[in-house]
């Protein structure tokens, strides 16, 4: 595990470092909130004041890292070596105040990330802009480390101590680039990957040791953390409480009121923060919960039957008596799991900086199978025969979609394997009569939390589109579930003859540090050459 | 496999990752020599034979021999000259777009000139199009201080100037380093980057170090 983390410090260094300043997906407005935060000791909500501080908009143009303009094929950085040294002088003769921002910002997250940001900018407070930015990014870089280290107690909570299924899980947390990349910058997602992968283990840890209560407390204290880092984290609401459910029914009928009672214990942990946080927002009129609250002006109704025919046609093609529903580009659901995957390949920054096509291309065709083997081995876990006849029906089917062209439908076959499995983890639940096994309910708080971010993530996407047509949904949204991800493909290693797992290993690890230096090559190369 | 020649695999696989990333760095492309820093935003001026424009002060470190702009092509044979304006009369090189697009497309377009221009001179970017026009992208100046000559307005039309000759992506890693140490915290040099490059290849052995040790650990628990 030392060993892993030491290559995630120098794999997240060099995203941190070579990624230039504010091209990180909405980094600007996280910077401006942080530094506001900090300077002002305030909530970025002015109507009167500037969003962007004058020492940040000084640092933006001189990097021509301007908001909504940044694009190195068509703005490339000159990088002159003059500018930086002109750029010196001036802030050193004539320092731009750091104190008048704070006007609204686009980032109206809770501010817990940009709390534990607040050290390496006070770290280097008398240093120029770029000084405190990159501060907080190595800073970040820590937090890519608690993801992998929340990877690895993940697995070895769910496979036991099998050394190489935790290395597996957690390189998957934290080597997948969009990971990486996201992990080691200015951006709050850097903390809520971290904050789920440790919610996941935690709810793991609930079901398997009877629900005790430094592990309930610990649970909700670490999803009141993801709340109040972003509002998305309402999402794990859901395998929370299948987790508490699930040590409930898990648990012998003479002890299930102990559970009941230490569940109840644990509670508070999540609702006073979180309350104290509504609270608070609203008596300074901040907007905490833009990311799932209803939007005013829409030019589409909302309905239930129109929500579901968006979510048909988000991962399914269209039937005939549907209605055309208005949906972003790359659906049918490429963007989450196909090109986007999980995040695995990811489009990097604003700057929308692509890997080669093959990345997206031939490898996002592994996303079915990886789908179909874990359903597989999730609902014929001992018919090797019933697998291996799954996997062959998806590649006749993947074949046959790619021979016609339809390539973008294997997305389809994705979501109908996620869906089934997710059907399979339901079924011991709702049937009572039936004593739920450990493994079962592990099943099921794991598919809760899939559920729950999916669930979210959809109704908010629908909702913006039928406000203004304007997709929401990017794949990146999905890295808080790389755990679960990372323990899919786990479970598929497991599942082969020991003689081959060096082998798999080897190649899931070779596979992975060559996406990062496709991808750290694919940066550097669109910024500096 | 025995427990102990569980490094293998991965080393095997890693060393051929690695050639394949190799072969691939060293293909041969042409570098950015200069970028002018405005994005392309909006059309700013239009490029026709009756109207030149212009746009300065350039001032390049490095030699360029071509240079890319956006904009839309309508028709016609648009060129570039770059002039220095020290230099007097003589100081003058044009060249044509090498690049047909169909009319309407959208650039980048790259212009080859006749010959390079030496790097650490004043020069300015001169765009026509006899017989046809050329609509520029731009926005307004960042800060270079480049804007188009003679506009009323403050603007400028997106422009890279590139080097000469071609690099591969391994050869020019210096240079990228170079670049990419500037607008950082004092405590980053182009070193930092060749030493989290060294870090980065240090961890082929200890991925081989660690695959290998988790499957040793879990054959000890298995016997």
């Amino acid at each position: 595990m030392a060993l892993l983390l030491a290559l995630v410090t120098i794999i997240g260094l060099a995203w941190a470092l070579v990624v230039p300043a504010w091209q990180v997906t909405d980094e600007n407005s996280h910077f401006a909130y942080a530094q506001n935060l900090i300077e002002n000791l305030s909530l970025p909500s002015s109507a009167r004041k500037h969003s962007y501080s004058s020492s940040q908009r000084l640092g933006a143009a001189v990097v021509g890292a301007r908001a909504g303009a940044t694009a190195p094929a068509t703005t490339p950085p000159n990088w002159s070596a003059n500018a930086w040294r002109a750029y010196l002088a001036r802030v050193h003769a004539h320092p731009p105040s750091r104190t008048d921002g704070g006007g609204r910002n686009p980032a109206t997250n809770p501010p817990l990330f940009y709390l534990y940001d607040a050290v390496p900018y006070l770290l280097d407070h008398g240093g120029t802009v770029f000084g405190q930015f990159y501060a907080m990014r190595v800073w970040a870089v820590l937090l890519l480390d608690l993801t992998t280290l929340g990877g690895w107690l993940l697995a070895g909570e769910v496979f036991g101590r099998r050394q190489s299924l935790q290395l597996v899980v957690a390189a998957v947390c934290a080597l997948m680039p969009m990971s990486a990349f996201t992990s080691a910058a200015v951006n709050p997602d850097s903390l809520l990957i971290a904050l789920w992968t440790f919610a996941l283990w935690l709810g793991v840890r609930v079901i398997r040791r009877g629900a005790r209560t430094h592990d309930a407390v610990a649970l909700c204290a670490v999803a009141a953390c993801a709340v109040l880092t972003k509002a998305t984290s309402y999402a794990l609401v859901f395998p929370l409480f299948a987790a508490f459910f699930a040590a409930w029914r898990l648990a012998p009928i003479t002890e299930r009121r102990a559970v009941f009672r230490r569940v109840l214990m644990a509670l508070p942990a999540l609702g006073v923060p979180v309350l104290a946080w509504l609270v608070v927002s609203r008596a300074v009129g901040f907007e905490s919960v833009n990311q799932v609250a209803a939007i005013a002006g829409r030019s589409h109704p909302v309905t239930v039957t129109g929500f579901l025919d968006y979510l048909w046609q988000y991962y399914l093609p269209k039937l005939p008596f549907m209605p055309v529903v208005k949906l972003g580009a790359n659906v049918p659901a490429s963007i989450i799991w196909n090109a986007g995957g999980i995040g695995t390949f990811g489009v990097f920054g604003v700057n929308l900086i692509v890997l080669p096509s093959w990345a997206y291309g031939e490898t996002a065709l592994l996303a079915p199978f990886i789908a179909s083997g874990v359903l597989g081995l999730v609902a014929a876990p001992t018919a090797r025969r019933t697998r291996l006849q799954l996997l062959g029906l998806v590649a006749v089917a993947t074949l046959l979609l790619r021979a016609t062209g339809q390539v973008e439908y294997t997305a389809s076959i994705t979501a109908i394997a996620v869906l089934a499995i997710m059907v399979c983890s339901v079924v011991p639940i709702v049937r009572h009569r039936s004593r739920l096994t450990e493994r079962q309910a592990l099943l099921w708080f794991l598919c809760s939390a899939v559920f729950g971010l999916l669930l979210l993530l959809h109704v908010t996407d629908y909702l913006v589109l039928a406000r203004d047509h304007y997709p929401f949904m990017e794949g990146r949204y999905l890295l808080p579930l790389v755990g679960i991800f990372g323990l899919g493909i786990a479970l598929i290693v497991s599942s082969l003859p020991m003689r081959l797992r060096p082998m798999v290993i080897g190649l899931i690890f070779a596979a992975l540090l060559g996406l990062q230096v496709v991808s750290l090559a694919s940066v550097l190369h669109a910024y500096y050459l | 496999m025995r427990a102990q020649r569980a490094w293998i695999p991965f080393a095997f696989l890693a060393f051929l990752a690695f050639l394949g990333l190799l072969i691939a760095g060293l293909r041969t492309e042409p570098i950015r020599a200069y970028a002018v820093g405005v994005p392309s935003v909006k059309k700013v001026a239009v490029a026709s034979s009756r109207h030149q424009v212009c746009e300065g002060p350039v001032r390049s470190q490095y030699a360029f021999r071509s240079v890319v702009l956006w904009g839309v092509y309508v028709s016609g044979k648009p060129r570039v000259r770059v002039s220095e304006p020290q230099a007097g009369a003589g100081a003058l090189i044009s060249g044509g777009f090498v690049e047909r697009s169909l009319p309407g497309a959208y650039g980048p377009f790259t212009a080859e000139l006749k010959r390079s221009v030496a790097g650490g001179r004043t020069v300015t970017v001169c765009v026509s199009d006899p017989g046809g026009e050329l609509k520029l992208r731009g926005s307004t100046p960042g800060y270079s201080g480049v804007s188009i000559v003679g506009s009323a307005s403050q603007r400028a039309f997106s422009m890279v100037l590139m080097e000469p000759e071609r690099h591969s992506f391994v050869g020019s890693l210096g240079l990228a380093f170079s670049r990419a140490s500037l607008f950082r915290p004092s405590w980053v040099g182009t070193w930092t980057f060749w030493a989290l490059l060294i870090g980065l290849l240090a961890t082929v052995p200890l991925l081989a170090m660690a695959i290998s040790a988790a499957i040793r650990s879990e054959s000890k628990q298995a016997d």
